[in-house]
């Protein structure tokens, strides 16, 4: 083992002498756009290489010995003009060969620009709790370099600077502050973006967490007929749990619209009553409804909070009308529907009572599944297969 | 019962245990899965330096080479089995750790290799695993493991990290050839019952 050792500590001297033998200046350089570089190889005389015989490559790409200057015997220069943008964000590889190809030394050269001021910085809080924000690069976004953000925040009027540290969100360009932000006092909010060229930051954004509050969507929406009228459905729903207490000011939204369409019609001026009749609709037709709340005034908030995600669609049908349409001869694919419908409802009512361990069969089950159909774009005349018990 | 194969040292009796017989497949089946591994992983890393990086006549001079022996497979008739799981464990507890360093130098380097960052982070997780296995077939083989420093990163220019970088993931890849035979090895020795 003490063999093992010496031996590992021999191969260790040698590899770190041989760092020694070639060498490029400038190392690691950061330039702009444009600019030109003039970079020198140094072999150690040990290596009995001239250099003269030796060669540049910048990203594997030869070149031309009109661009060198041999210093001296031990030392050439190369020259590169009006330098693009980096092939790649870790740097272009500039090395230095000896004439058979060996890489004797190499400098990463980071050519690009200094960063833009990110701009359209927003922040959203759920309920109150967090805060999450989002910002885009300035300009076109590209500077070829690695350019880091950092979203920093502090209280308007007394505290130090903070820096948000949860990056990882999915989506680039935005940061989570997961706990301890203060209620009904301001903050400011700014990114700032920095690479080997610079740095710059975005315009200052004052906010109280209070205003830009969203929640989550209604929970338990649901869809029913009006007794027989066949242009109503009756909607409810129950306010959000985790803002329940305190969204006594709360917006509704609903939007509906008809199985095979994707045109949603929106009832805008539903206020904070939490059930709602949709009038006005066709009769023997399949409906897709969805609710979404804003946390209006929470805490007492003058402005108006963010709208919530759209609760998951939920289905109902209107009832069929008995009249025949005028000059109607063949029944119409939402009339087919809705015989089927009725039918099942009663089989399943059937089932229940005769089949013992089916009771989770419901029309409301039938409904929630030509929600799926619609969002899997299957075709609208597909042959029932029936239930899985 | 001991066996003496081709003037090898005996197996130990702990062979016959047969805990010890389902490592020793376990430790062989991970450097088999490692090993196909560590191919996607050298490629995506040369991948993402650039060029010359990504030439098939890349060759560098072995002046960034980092702190590893190599698995010189002209010598392994002559290697008994301790000594080759020795061998095996101070490549992988190097590895270890120049895997780690690698990791730490790409995240700055190439911050948006998200394909390459999930190799190393698998090949972590995994060299680590087998530095554990191996560890343990050597305790119930009754070979101490050799006292090894753990490597530093070392203060190296950007170019001279994505050369060491390279030689880490090709070391990786020759050792774990050389564990895979050595494990394949010691399986062709275990008792057939």
């Amino acid at each position: 083992m003490i063999t093992f050792l010496f031996l590992g500590l021999c191969v260790l001297k040698v590899a770190s002498s041989l760092t020694q033998f070639a060498s490029i200046y400038p190392l690691d350089p950061a330039l702009p756009i444009g600019a030109s570089l003039t970079a020198t190889c140094t072999v150690s005389s040990e290596l009995g290489l001239e250099a003269r015989t030796l060669y540049w490559t910048l990203n594997s790409k030869r070149l031309p010995s009109e661009s060198y200057t041999v210093l001296n015997r031990t030392a050439l220069t190369v020259s590169l003009q009006r330098l693009n943008g980096s092939r790649q964000q870790s740097g272009d590889n500039l090395v230095c060969h000896s004439a058979d190809g060996h890489i004797l030394a190499g400098s990463c050269v980071y050519v690009g620009m200094p960063p833009e001021k990110p701009v359209n910085l927003s922040c959203w809080s759920r309920n109150t709790k967090d805060l999450t924000c989002r910002w885009m690069p300035g300009g076109n976004g590209e500077s070829f370099l690695r350019t880091k953000y950092t979203l920093k925040y502090k209280l308007r009027w007394y505290g130090h600077e903070k820096e948000c540290e949860d990056y990882n969100l999915g989506e680039p360009h935005s940061c989570y502050i997961p706990r301890d932000l203060a209620l009904f006092t301001p903050y400011e909010i700014w990114v700032e973006a920095s690479n080997q060229l610079g740095a710059a930051g975005s315009d200052v954004t004052i906010l109280d967490v209070l205003d830009v509050v969203t929640t989550d969507p209604p929970s338990d929406v649901q869809v029913s007929r009006v007794g027989e009228l066949e242009d109503q459905l009756s909607v409810r729903w129950s306010t959000p749990p985790a803002l329940k207490d305190f969204l006594f000011q709360a917006k509704y939204q609903i939007r509906y619209r008809v199985e095979d369409s994707s045109e949603w019609k929106v009832v805008d001026d539903v206020g904070n009553q939490t059930s709602c009749r949709l009038a006005g609709l066709k009769s023997g037709t399949v409906y897709f409804v969805q609710v979404r709340c804003n946390p209006v005034g929470i805490y007492g908030s003058k402005k108006a909070g963010i709208w919530s995600d759209w609760s998951n669609p939920t289905a109902a049908s209107t009832p069929r009308s008995d009249r025949l349409g005028a000059g109607v001869c063949d029944p119409k694919a939402g009339e087919q529907n809705s015989t089927l419908r009725r039918e099942l409802k009663q089989f399943f009512g059937w089932v229940r009572k005769h089949a013992y361990g089916c009771t989770g069969l419901s029309i409301k089950l039938y409904d929630q599944w030509r929600v799926w159909l619609q969002k899997s774009h299957k075709t609208r005349n597909q042959v029932l297969q029936g239930d899985k018990s | 019962m001991i066996d003496v194969h081709n003037g090898q040292k005996p197996i130990q009796s702990s062979l016959h245990n047969p805990d010890n017989r389902h490592i020793i497949r376990q430790t062989h089946n991970l450097s088999k899965l490692l090993l196909g591994h560590s191919q996607d992983l050298l490629k995506e890393y040369l991948k993402c330096q650039g060029d010359p990086f990504n030439q098939s006549d890349f060759r560098p001079s072995p002046s960034s080479r980092p702190d590893l022996p190599r698995p010189r497979p002209e010598m392994w008739h002559s290697l008994t089995d301790d000594e080759r799981l020795q061998g095996n464990f101070t490549a992988h507890f190097l590895l270890s750790h120049h895997l780690r360093h690698t990791q730490e130098e790409q995240r700055e380097l190439n911050p948006n290799a998200t394909v390459l960052h999930a190799l190393l982070e698998t090949s972590l997780n995994r060299t680590c695993l087998l530095l554990a296995n191996i560890k343990v077939v050597m305790d119930s083989m009754c070979v101490a493991p050799p006292e090894i420093d753990a490597p530093l990163p070392g203060n190296v220019t950007v170019f001279e990290q994505k050369v060491k970088g390279y030689w880490v993931c090709e070391g990786s890849r020759d050792w774990l050839e050389r564990t895979e035979r050595d494990f394949a090895s010691l399986v062709d020795k275990l008792p057939n019952f």
